[in-house]
């Protein structure tokens, strides 16, 4: 092997090696021999590039990376169709020759220096990649729950970019190696627009569209390869996948299976969760059987419900679950009187995930959720089935008083 | 009739299916009844209901009064600004101290904050125009005015909506999608109160406003005094707008549309006809949205202020132009 290759194969492909069995470090170096050799055919896909090797993803749909020779390409995929590509990066060294291969992807340096996140989930997904030093400016600062990054936002060593508008100026000035931003979610594609007439580069993260929850926390591993830290991401992720499915395992069993509902009432419009939404796995994961499990996405992933529609359905419900802004019973009282006619409410068995709380108003479960699967798993499973993790703590849910 | 045929379809039409029996039973006091069904009925589907008939009589008879007394055929309940008044101290209320940067939670509001801040923005917009109606004689100019202030209650609603959290500005959006349901039988008692007096009030303001019809001079050469009756009229609207806009959030076109079809049905320009004339329509056509607006028999909804519109708009349209066609052949 020359130089390059094995230089290639030390800087891309390691964290795939360590990530896999010895079976794909065997096919890995037979391809990279395959590849050293002159083949008679190779003369007309010279200029090509050939891939070398893919980071093994299990659940995640919604993206691939690809180890090239000397960079590396990480394509964001449409879910409903993963043949179709989103966006496309190109990950390489600074001052190397772009490949001809990938016109339309967004070359970006590696190892990304500073960067700008748009959700406070993205950039709790870089603190747990132990690269909190590479944020260089949040929005909604106010906000955020992890102290790290608050005590970061103090030190001025990350910038507040504003709240619903993005300070454009302030961001410039920061000269980001691109901006994680969650496409139209966040009116993420008129900022993109905007972005791109200021020459500042975006990637879409859109680890909120997988519905699995292994599958949002393997997006892990789609920012990590943006830094060079597959490997540590695939650490983290086996350890999360393990505690998640044996948690999973352990509540299997657990009948009866309480009856389940979530979310509160905007006056008399309930957004209720479809069954194929995220949180619908986890209550089934967790042992709960939610009600509207067997509702399948209409316009999205929420179903907007009449009232008297879900408290037909839910009246004898056994938990209600995520109360969003309510914070306590009296506040779910207060909001409508009807709200106090489930039984639910008068058994006191409703919970919210707000325990980890700043006085702000800063909620950690929106922003640590994604990559703690586990722990809410586990929050779930101690909710609905005490008797399976006698000793859990609650980490993100309490029980409203 | 037709008024208690609409008020008795909200109870039994709505997104879960319950048998007319049922119905009957419910609300005959028996004990022989589903427990949920029981709960849907009469928290959710009668203060809805009643709120319905109420918002829909009290809009209309303030829209009538509104287009007599400016002779303005566009004229409707809130071209005082009332309704951006409510929207302001509701907004202040959900989105001011929700606002990054002020300091504040985001909180989920209690349904009587809502309609105590709602109130509150709509006597501040009442006492404005109160003064400005004692000041000025001249109704275009209180238009104007009205006009103008809602134009820049407008404009302070958006900066704090560019300034607030997600949460915040969708319980204010969601908000002025108007609501007959969100409201239980305490508040609908106390807006019955309200709109019941109001149009009553109204409906002894029909000479003042026949007169009135006619033009100012020949009021006053009538014997009115035309500044006290504006003054009352300016009272009465402000009274029924800002009340059932408390309640029941901004509930757009129904006081625009009605007046016209009481006008058109009724081919009466006395308002000892049109108050109530207008009163029963409005109800009657509030009791039909709502039902619309519920989508019976699916478990959706929509928001109630985009149904008054939908169907109040065509309707309107087809009246005039069915009038039109009378007078040209």
């Amino acid at each position: 092997m020359n130089n390059v290759i094995v230089h290639s194969l030390r800087k891309w492909v390691y964290p795939t090696l360590a990530g896999v069995g010895g079976g794909f470090v065997i096919t890995m170096l037979l391809l990279l021999a395959a590849c050293n050799q002159p083949a008679p055919h190779q003369a007309e896909t010279a200029k090509h590039c050939v891939k070398q090797a893919s980071l093994p993803v299990k659940y995640a749909k919604g993206f691939t990376i690809d180890y090239y020779n000397g960079f590396k390409v990480v394509s964001v995929r449409d879910l409903k169709d993963t043949t179709k590509v989103i966006a496309q990066y190109v990950i390489m060294p600074k001052g190397k020759p772009a490949p001809v291969d990938f016109t339309n992807a967004i070359v970006i340096d590696t190892p990304a220096q500073r960067i700008v996140c748009i959700s406070t989930n993205h950039a709790a997904g870089m603190v747990r990649l132990g690269l909190l030093d590479r944020i260089g400016g949040l929005t909604n600062v106010g906000l955020i729950y992890d102290s790290s990054i608050n005590q970061a936002v103090a030190d001025g060593k990350i910038s507040n970019l504003g709240n619903s508008e993005l300070n454009y100026e302030k961001l410039l000035g920061l000269n980001p190696s691109f901006v994680f931003s969650s496409g139209s979610f966040d009116g993420g594609d008129k900022m993109k627009m905007k972005l791109e007439s200021l020459h500042i580069k975006t990637v879409l993260n859109l680890d909120y569209m997988e519905q699995d929850p292994l599958a949002r926390a393997e997006w892990l591993k789609f920012t990590a390869a943006f830094f060079d830290k597959e490997y540590e991401a695939d650490s983290i992720f086996k350890a999360i996948e393990s505690n998640y499915l044996t948690l999973k395992e352990k509540a299997k069993a657990a009948a009866p299976q309480p009856t389940v509902f979530c979310n509160m009432p905007f006056k008399e419009i309930w957004y209720m969760p479809c069954g194929e939404n995220y949180i619908a796995y986890l209550f089934a994961d967790a042992g709960g059987n939610f009600l509207w499990k067997d509702v399948p996405a209409t316009n999205g992933l929420n179903l907007s419900l009449d009232y008297e529609a879900v408290y037909n359905k839910a009246a004898n419900a056994d938990y209600w679950i995520n109360t969003g802004l309510a914070t306590s019973l009296d506040d779910i009282k207060k909001a409508d009187k009807k709200n106090t006619l489930f039984k639910a409410y008068k058994q006191h068995n409703v919970y919210n995930c707000d325990l980890r709380r700043t006085k702000m108003g800063g909620i950690d479960f929106w922003e640590s959720a994604t990559i703690n699967p586990d722990i809410v798993l586990a929050d779930l499973i101690y909710i609905l089935h005490p008797e399976i993790l006698p000793e859990h703590q609650l980490y993100y849910y309490r029980k409203l008083n | 009739m037709a008024l208690a045929i609409a008020f008795m379809l909200q109870l039994i039409l709505g997104s879960v299916s319950i048998p007319f029996s049922q119905v009957v039973a419910i609300l005959s006091g028996s004990n022989e009844v589903n427990l949920v069904w029981k709960n849907i009925i009469i928290e959710s589907r009668l203060p809805g209901a009643l709120a319905a008939l109420l918002a829909g009589a009290g809009l209309s008879v303030s829209g009538l009064q509104m287009q007599t007394m400016f002779r303005n055929p566009v004229a409707g309940p809130y071209v005082l600004g009332i309704s951006a008044g409510a929207s302001l101290g509701v907004a202040i209320l959900i989105m001011a101290s929700a606002a990054i940067g002020f300091g504040g939670e985001i909180r989920l509001m209690s349904s009587w904050s809502i309609i105590m801040a709602a109130a509150a923005g709509a006597i501040l917009i009442f006492f404005v125009n109160f003064i400005i109606s004692f000041r000025l004689n001249d109704v275009v100019a209180i238009l104007i005015i009205g006009l103008m202030i809602g134009g820049g209650i407008s404009a302070l609603i958006e900066i704090l909506q560019s300034v607030t959290s997600n949460d915040a500005l969708k319980q204010y959006v969601l908000w002025t999608f108007g609501s007959f349901r969100y409201t239980n039988l305490t508040q609908v008692a106390y807006m019955a109160v309200v709109v019941v007096a109001g149009s009553v009030f109204s409906f002894f303001l029909s000479k003042p406003l026949n007169l009135l019809l006619l033009g100012d001079t020949y009021a006053t050469t009538s014997g009115l005094n035309v500044q006290r009756a504006k003054v009352l009229i300016v009272l009465c609207t402000s009274i029924l707008a800002g009340s059932i806009t408390a309640f029941c959030g901004p509930i757009g076109f129904v006081g625009l549309a009605v007046p016209h079809l009481a006008r058109a049905i009724f081919k009466s320009a006395d308002h000892r006809l049109l108050t109530p004339a207008c009163a029963l329509l409005g109800a009657i056509i509030c009791c039909l949205c709502n039902v619309v607006s519920a989508l019976p028999g699916t478990d959706f909804i929509l928001p109630v202020n985009a149904i008054t519109s939908l169907l109040g708009a065509p309707v309107v349209i087809w009246i005039i132009l069915k009038q039109k066609k009378v007078a040209s052949s």
